[in-house]
């Protein structure tokens, strides 16, 4: 992958690697540190990485750091997630984005991550193996059984609304 | 085959994209058998998340690599310059001094030394006449201080004295080597015999004891007499070449002028070696007598 590949590289994906990055950690700054180490150690491996392929070698990059980043400060988070619950549960549900990304942050991470590199990225259950390092039938359980708890959650609270 | 015992897994394949287009259409037609199922497909399908294109990184410039306005030579390319004009500067240099050094091997006067001849005690010299010539003007170098030398000519092939000659350092005559082709009147001077070779081109042996330099033995000066010959006349070819203006030979590059030391010394020979001439080594009538001042002593 030459300089030029590895810009196009950045103004093509930035974007998406952070939102994934975001969507799982909530935390902008967190999310901004992760996607420039990523894109550093894309920078390093240039030479070692096919153009066609650096879009799934950042995305398996982005996803271990954040993986690393979540068990570093899990009991953190976890305190700041029950008290963000809690505050949007005495909440009206103001629509269904909010709803499903509330529904989403209750799942663990590797479901959330699963979810978000389906629907976000659009990839297949053999992509996302490679990227998360799970097999293809894990993939296919694991991403069902994150969509049944996103869809028992919004049938629960529509129930109470 | 989809069934009510295994729709839930192709609805979730099916929102997944994960099914061929055949399978899809099962599923569809399924839902449109099964009415009540529509209602948990739409609750599965608003499930399914969809970016936030108002989520963005920001300004991309910090991850990107600028090579914009730069130049970048190959290290080959830069290497094999470095090693080219390297190569030619020492070419150059080589040139250089190869000139110079061959200017300084250049004699004065734009004369070439000949290295044969100079600083050797050889005498690996002849004139176009083929004779071995060791001229006063021989550099110094040939000759030990000891040795007497004189101008003369010699023939280089009859002259070569042999090993028991040069061993007993005996007088070799003339006689022992070879005969002589042209014989000359007694008395000649070796020196003007020299000039006189050179200017007629023939071949004169002239006997007279002379010391030359042996071209194997050189730290002994080796005498030979050389046998005379008799050309008729009353007056010597040499004594008429010593009368005429010296003649330089063309094309000799031994011939260099002599010093003033020896030319007086070589002067006081020949006058000496002229009043023998007239007064003692004539027989002109050829009673083989020796006269001294008015003495004939007859020779038997």
């Amino acid at each position: 992958m030459t300089e030029k590949d590895y810009n196009e590289c950045v103004t093509n994906y930035a974007d998406n690697v952070y939102r994934f990055i975001l969507k799982n950690l909530r935390h902008e700054e967190d999310a901004r540190d992760i996607v420039q180490t990523a894109f550093e150690k894309l920078w390093k491996c240039r030479h070692e990485v096919d153009a066609g392929k650096c879009r799934s070698y950042l995305f398996t990059i982005a996803y271990h750091q954040m993986i690393d980043h979540l068990r570093r400060t899990k009991k953190v988070q976890l305190r700041g997630e029950f008290r963000e619950e809690t505050r949007l549960a005495d909440r009206p549900t103001p629509n269904l984005k909010k709803t499903l990304e509330l529904a989403l942050s209750r799942l663990n991470e590797t479901q959330r991550s699963l979810v978000l590199l389906k629907d976000y990225e659009g990839y297949s259950y053999q992509e996302i193996g490679q990227i998360t390092g799970l097999n293809e039938s894990q993939v296919k359980v694991y991403l069902h059984r994150a969509r049944i708890q996103l869809k028992n959650y919004l049938v629960s609270l529509e129930n109470i609304i | 085959m989809i069934t009510r015992h295994n729709y839930e897994e192709l609805f979730l394949l099916y929102l997944d994209n994960e099914l061929s287009p055949a399978e899809r259409q099962s599923v569809e037609v399924f839902v449109k058998e099964n009415p009540d199922l529509v209602e948990e497909m739409s609750a599965l399908q608003q499930c399914r998340l969809t970016p936030d294109d108002e989520v963005s990184f920001g300004n991309l410039e910090p991850l990107l690599k600028d090579n914009r306005d730069r130049f970048i030579v190959p290290l080959r390319f830069n290497t094999m310059t470095r090693v080219a004009a390297a190569a030619i500067l020492l070419l150059l240099t080589g040139l250089g001094v190869f000139i110079a050094m061959k200017k300084n091997t250049a004699a004065p006067f734009g004369k070439t030394i000949n290295p044969a001849v100079a600083g050797t005690a050889s005498p690996a010299v002849t004139n176009k006449n083929g004779h071995a010539i060791v001229t006063s003007a021989t550099p110094g170098a040939l000759y030990p201080a000891t040795t007497d030398t004189q101008a003369v000519a010699v023939k280089a092939d009859k002259q070569v004295p042999s090993e028991a000659g040069r061993k007993d350092h005996f007088p070799i005559t003339q006689k022992d080597a070879a005969a002589p082709d042209d014989p000359i009147p007694d008395g000649q001077n070796p020196d003007d015999r020299a000039r006189e070779q050179e200017l007629t081109g023939t071949k004169l042996p002239i006997r007279q004891e002379v010391a030359i330099i042996d071209p194997i033995h050189t730290s002994l000066p080796e005498r030979i007499f050389v046998e005379e010959g008799n050309i008729g006349g009353s007056t010597s070819y040499v004594t008429q070449a010593v009368q005429q203006d010296p003649v330089a030979s063309s094309g000799d590059d031994f011939s260099e002028p002599a010093p003033a030391e020896k030319n007086k010394l070589r002067g006081i020979f020949r006058k000496v070696s002229r009043v023998f001439e007239k007064t003692a080594n004539r027989d002109e009538d050829d009673r083989h007598a020796i006269l001294v001042g008015n003495l004939q002593i007859a020779l038997k």
